[in-house]
């Protein structure tokens, strides 16, 4: 590959006499009548010298935008909003036919440190006392670094979202393995509460967005400077063989943030080989690896790829997240309790931090290896909060019963054991502590009462701890050197570090949108690549 | 207007359309292969009224002036189906008693946003997007 070959002199880059020639070059070669109604979207492509590199001299750039954006959720849609609101062009691509990836599907769950809520409440919080949890959690594999950004950022970030139109409940939730209530939810029980109103708000403020657009590769020049992206346009998730490539161009960066890889069985097998195809996952299709994927080609440091979460708190009676995690999360776990189906004994727990409580549930199988769904219930007091109850109820995924006994006979427990263990938590729950399995019972309720309200459970694929190594600007850095990869950004599930061995529950909201916060702030220091210095305005 | 009226407009302009795609003139073998392919294909029973005047217009009425490759472009769906919210507002649930199924075109999670072919397919099984997770039942869903 050489520079020699013929290139446009920056000026005639903006050479209106060939715009419009490759203007309608570009309708003749697709054939007319239909291109004619996408022509003010799009506009004449550019080809660009780029100094030799992995992708060769001469690229055509279709498209120009100062900061691209990889990916719709959290991560994305925050350092989307926060570069544009530094007056930057950004675009964001989705590869999926909806925006939003896990974040949208999400439970809506967001931990905050120091909440108006929390005070309301007479709770003491400080970034430090969650830094402390999430350490503990992590079994001190967390990067430090990086972990006191994501804690140090999250009332800034909560309040970022009720600028941008998000509701939350007006209660603090406990979640397991955090020291006190911490958790804020939004009004819609779902990440969409907060993915809805951050997308219409970008809308609004002119950031563009592209949905059934895959990122495929980058484009660097020869100082390994991420300078666009290989797209494919009109990409149908899953097939690989839909979409037209095009390449985009970034004057001051690319900021991934593609996710975790919870549904790519083949990634996730390879790095723990347990984690085989009869593990269902709570992610959508498109939480696969090839972001991240990427950027390793391109010398980016993993890291800890084979701590993978499940979550431990779904059922084996519905596919994905559904509606049974919740009900646990709410009602279940911290209003109940969990017994082992054979001995109506309980094992763990519930409120220990998830890979405590996973690793506790694993091991629940018969002598063949099958799994022996252990049961969760509480009552009716304990599931007044749990809104997706009569939706689990209805698909028939939670049972209700007026009586120990008839749950007991139902699920075919020894009855006598269960009242016997439901008696001994009743008396800690009475004693405000003093829990035989060490749960935090201060704020319990007494299950002394029916009706009851029982599920099944078994462990979902549920996070990536692991990804790509960034800095606390969430810049990617190279393997080698330990340096940035110059314009190139990552934040959210796909990078790895301030969770450690287990991410606590309700910390990837705060995650991806601090981090993510910080990636488009930071792009926004830059300087815009001389590579691009036209005055071409945005194409799309 | 009504969907009729929508209906003969479309045809008036695919009308145009084959008359301009004639001009490529294709070759008998071509034209054979091509017959065969768009006979293998699945029309759904309530579309294949738009097929009166011949499958090879009933293409365009849907996939528009470009070579069928992709699914439907929305706005194609839309000329006779109405708006996005005429859609969502057909299928918003008559009551909230009784926990019904949710509005499918007017979702928690993606609002009005999802493009008609994330779920409805017309050559192959239509498939409900939700259902990855959920587990509702549509039963006025054409399968
Ligand atoms: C069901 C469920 C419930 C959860 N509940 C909670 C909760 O209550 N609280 C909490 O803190 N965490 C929760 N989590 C975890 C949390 O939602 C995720 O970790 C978080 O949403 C990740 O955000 P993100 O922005 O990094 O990635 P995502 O939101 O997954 O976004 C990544 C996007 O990138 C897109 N993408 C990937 N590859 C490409 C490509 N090649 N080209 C273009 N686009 C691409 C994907 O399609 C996706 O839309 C939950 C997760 C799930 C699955």
């Amino acid at each position: 590959m050489s520079n020699s070959k013929k290139t446009l002199p920056p000026d005639s880059i903006n050479n209106p006499t060939r715009r419009s020639f490759l203007t309608k070059g570009a309708l003749l070669a697709t054939g007319g009548v239909m291109s004619l109604t996408m022509a003010p979207t799009q506009a004449a492509p550019v080809t660009i010298n780029v100094p030799e590199t992995v992708t060769g001299g001469r690229t055509r750039f279709h498209q120009i935008y100062d900061v691209i954006v990889v990916g719709s959720g959290f991560a994305g849609l925050a350092a989307a909003l926060e570069a544009k609101s530094h007056g930057l062009s950004v675009l964001v691509i989705e590869k999926m036919a909806v925006f939003g990836g896990n974040s949208t599907i999400n439970g809506g769950a967001f931990a905050v440190a120091g909440s108006p809520q929390q005070k309301e409440a007479g709770i003491q919080d400080s970034p430090e006392l969650m830094y402390q949890d999430m350490l503990k959690a992590g079994r001190g594999l967390n990067h430090r670094d990086i972990l006191h950004v994501l804690v140090n950022g999250t009332q800034e970030a909560y309040e970022f979202t009720l600028k941008h139109g998000v509701r939350y409940k007006p209660f603090v939730q406990h979640f397991g393995g955090h020291s006190v209530p911490r958790t804020l939810q939004t009004v819609e029980s779902s990440g969409a509460g907060i993915i809805m109103p951050m997308r219409q708000s970008a809308q609004k403020l002119g950031v563009i967005f592209k949905s059934r657009c895959k990122f495929e590769s980058f484009i660097q020049d020869n100082q390994q400077t991420v300078v666009g992206l290989e797209v494919k346009e009109n990409y149908y998730f899953p097939d690989e063989n839909s979409g037209l490539v095009k390449n985009y161009g970034a004057r001051y960066g690319v900021i991934m943030c593609s996710g975790g890889f919870s549904n790519d069985l083949r990634f996730r097998m390879i790095q723990d080989p347990q984690l085989v195809s009869d593990l269902d996952t709570t992610n959508h299709q498109g939480a696969t690896a090839e972001g991240i994927l990427a950027m390793l080609k391109i010398g980016a440091t993993p890291v800890q790829l084979d701590l993978i979460q499940l979550g431990p708190w779904s059922s084996p009676d519905e596919k994905g997240f559904g509606n049974v995690s919740q009900f646990n999360t709410i009602a279940g776990y911290p209003m109940g309790i969990m017994v082992d189906a054979r001995t109506g004994k309980r094992f763990t727990n519930e409120l220990a931090d998830r890979k405590a409580r996973e690793d506790a549930i694993l091991v629940q199988r018969d002598e063949q290896g099958k799994p022996v769904y252990p049961i969760c219930f509480t009552n009716k007091e304990g599931a007044k909060n749990a809104q997706s109850l009569p939706a689990a109820l209805k698909y028939q995924v939670a049972w209700q019963f007026d009586t120990l006994k008839q749950l007991a006979d139902h699920f075919a427990l020894p009855y006598e054991n269960l009242q016997k263990e439901v008696d001994e938590y009743n008396t800690a729950v009475a004693n405000g502590s003093g829990d035989r399995l060490g749960k935090d019972v201060s704020r319990a309720i007494s299950l002394a009462e029916g009706p009851y309200f029982a599920v099944r459970v078994w462990p979902k694929v549920h996070y990536t701890m692991g990804g790509v190594q960034i800095n606390p600007n969430a810049q990617v850095l190279n393997s080698l050197t330990g340096n940035p990869i110059q314009g190139l950004y990552a934040a959210g599930e796909v990078t790895g570090g301030p969770h450690g061995a287990s991410r606590l529950g309700s910390c990837a909201v705060a995650d991806g949108l601090v981090l993510g916060r910080i990636a488009g702030a930071h792009v926004a220091t830059q300087t815009a690549n001389p590579l691009f210095s036209t005055s071409d305005s945005d194409n799309a | 207007m009504s969907i009729y009226q929508r209906i003969a407009v479309i045809f008036v302009a695919l009308f145009s359309l084959s008359v301009w795609a004639q001009n490529d003139k294709p070759t008998a073998d071509d034209a054979k292969a091509f017959q065969q392919k768009l006979s293998d294909i699945t029309i759904k029973p309530y579309h294949q009224p738009l097929a009166a005047t011949g499958r090879d217009a009933s293409c365009q009425l849907c996939h528009g002036a470009k070579t069928p490759t992709t699914p439907a472009n929305d706005s194609n769906c839309l000329t006779c189906h109405g708006s996005l919210d005429q859609i969502a507002a057909m299928t918003e649930p008559k009551s909230k008693e009784g926990h019904p199924e949710p509005n499918p075109h007017n979702s928690i999670h993606y609002g009005k946003d999802v493009p008609c072919s994330t779920c409805h397919s017309e050559h192959k099984p239509s498939q409900v997007y939700c259902n990855s997770c959920h587990l509702f039942k549509y039963p006025n869903m054409k399968p």
